[in-house]
């Protein structure tokens, strides 16, 4: 099966930063990480390692836990989890930095407010 | 290419009804409408179905009790939009001159899910990482918040407005009044979004007629006139633009653009409002105000039907209507059909002409707007 069929893996192997994908042709830097550009379909692609910091674009929280969109110091924007859970700190413009949680069922993408 | 027009509507009210069954709600919503339209069954030449969870071959089993006569039913999924993504086949159909008059319907039994958000995209690592429905709106309404000033108060004005309309709608799901504080007082379910903020799980159908100008100008038929129709599916650009609405945008400019009209003619829209921050981010999207306008358009109460701007979900909208996934594309539809004949009653919109229906379905978040479609239609 040719390799564009399988997903790619979102985190390093060492698992300490995300990976994505910029295009050959266009140029555009995407996440996560694809064998196929999505915005002009070419398929040659480089492998890129994504900063690890950031800022909170947005966030959402309810009583268990927090989310949001932050945009990585290279631009890109990645959906996490974000931690700890304080409604008091948590506004956009907060920088973030990419902390993986390790779980049963897999490794989760999450951000850690910085102190 | 012929005109299409819708003749007939017909619903079942949107409420915790699961008893009834798929079949049960169809054949009241389906016989009302072919009633509307004046017409039996043998009138109908093709069928659309709108489902989402009602399992395979949902369409011929909801209809086995009807005469339809072996014509084709095909079932469209297309997640929330599903009903309105038959009625846009229809429509292609009798443009096409494959048929002059068609069905479409949507049902859904939703009211026996769990509780909580409804589960969506289980697998990806958006999901593990906790989204889901509520969250991705509800981060929306903190990205309007931080570069429009939306406040909480207006989120909540957005449901205040809702009910104050639904009291007027007998197939609402909640017709209670309700005020600010109330809403904001309720459970917390995804800040700033709070239950109330929230639609319900509701069961319900609702069906739609479709006729070529051809039928229209021979029969004796009320017409309301389909001027735009279009459906547009999202890309995935998480990485570039996350909480775009891009897809909405672009389907409601498509939609316009063929009706030949400006967002600010129209009279009435219903909007997907599955959370209160939808109408305000898709009334944006149509064009009905500008960029970041629509908290104190919603404020003003120029959302209602009284005031000389575009009315928005005069039927209290999905979050006072209720939400049966399949079923509300077509409810849409029954409103603004309603509106545009002067039926509405205590919420009709005085002089309506022109509307629009937009429909948004999501099944996978690293897509803007998996689904949109926009009508546009205009009274006979
Ligand atoms: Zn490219």
């Amino acid at each position: 099966m040719p390799e564009f069929f399988e997903r790619k893996q979102l985190f390093t192997d060492d698992g300490g930063q995300l990976l994505g994908s910029q295009c050959k042709q266009c140029g555009v830097r995407q996440f996560p990480p694809t064998a196929i550009c999505r915005y002009c379909g070419h398929d040659e692609l480089d492998e890129i390692v994504l900063a690890k910091t950031g800022k909170v674009k947005a966030f959402s929280f309810d009583r268990q836990f927090a989310i949001g969109d932050v945009e990585l110091l290279d631009g890109i924007t990645v959906f996490g989890r974000i931690e700890p859970l304080d409604p008091e700190r948590l506004a956009v413009g907060v920088p973030v930095t990419l902390t993986p949680l390790e779980t049963e069922d897999g490794r989760i993408i999450r951000f850690v407010m910085d102190d | 290419m012929t005109n299409v027009a819708v003749i007939g509507v017909g619903m079942t009210r949107f409420t915790r009804q699961s008893e009834r069954g798929y079949d049960g709600m169809a054949r009241e919503a389906v016989t009302k409408a072919l009633d509307d339209a004046g017409l039996e069954t043998g009138a109908i030449e093709a069928i659309f179905c709108g489902e989402t969870i009602a399992g395979i071959g949902a369409g011929q089993r909801m209809l086995k009790d009807f005469a339809f006569g072996g014509v084709p039913v095909t079932n469209i999924e297309n997640a929330c939009a599903s009903s309105s993504s038959a009625m846009i086949e229809a429509c292609a159909w009798i443009k096409a001159g494959l048929c002059d008059v068609a069905l479409a319907l949507g049902a859904e039994v939703l009211s026996p899910a769990p509780k909580g958000p409804l589960e969506v995209s289980k697998e990806n690592w958006m999901f593990a990482a906790g989204m889901n429905l509520p969250m991705w709106y509800a981060m929306q309404a903190h990205r309007h918040m931080h570069e429009y000033g939306l406040t909480r108060e207006q989120l909540a004005q957005v449901v205040v407005k809702s009910r104050t309309v639904a009291q007027h709608n007998e197939v609402a799901h909640f017709r209670e009044p309700t005020s600010v504080e109330e809403v904001l007082g309720s459970a917390l379910i995804a800040d700033p979004l709070t239950l109330f903020q929230c639609c319900p799980k509701t069961d319900g159908a609702s069906a739609v007629i479709l006729a070529s100008e051809r039928v229209v100008r021979k029969g004796d038929h009320r017409p309301v006139w389909i001027r735009g129709a279009k459906l547009q599916s999202g890309t995935a650009v998480y990485s570039d633009h996350p909480i775009e609405i891009g897809t909405a945008r672009r389907s409601a400019q498509m939609a316009l653009e063929e009706a030949g009209v400006e967002p600010t003619d129209l009279d009435v829209a219903e909007v997907h409002d599955a959370f209160s921050i939808g109408e305000i981010l898709y009334t944006e999207a149509l064009g009905i105000c500008g960029e970041g306008e629509a908290g104190h358009y919603v404020e003003a109460g120029h959302s209602l039907p009284s005031t000389d701007r575009t009315a928005i979900n005069t039927s209290g909208g999905l979050l006072s209507r209720g939400h049966p996934l399949a079923a509300s594309g077509l409810a849409m539809i029954n409103e603004i059909v309603l509106q545009l004949r002067g039926e509405a009653g205590a919420r009709q919109k005085e002089g309506a002409r022109l509307g629009a229906a937009h429909n948004m379905g999501a099944s996978d978040f690293q897509i803007d707007g998996n689904v949109c479609s926009v009508f546009v239609l205009e009274a006979g």
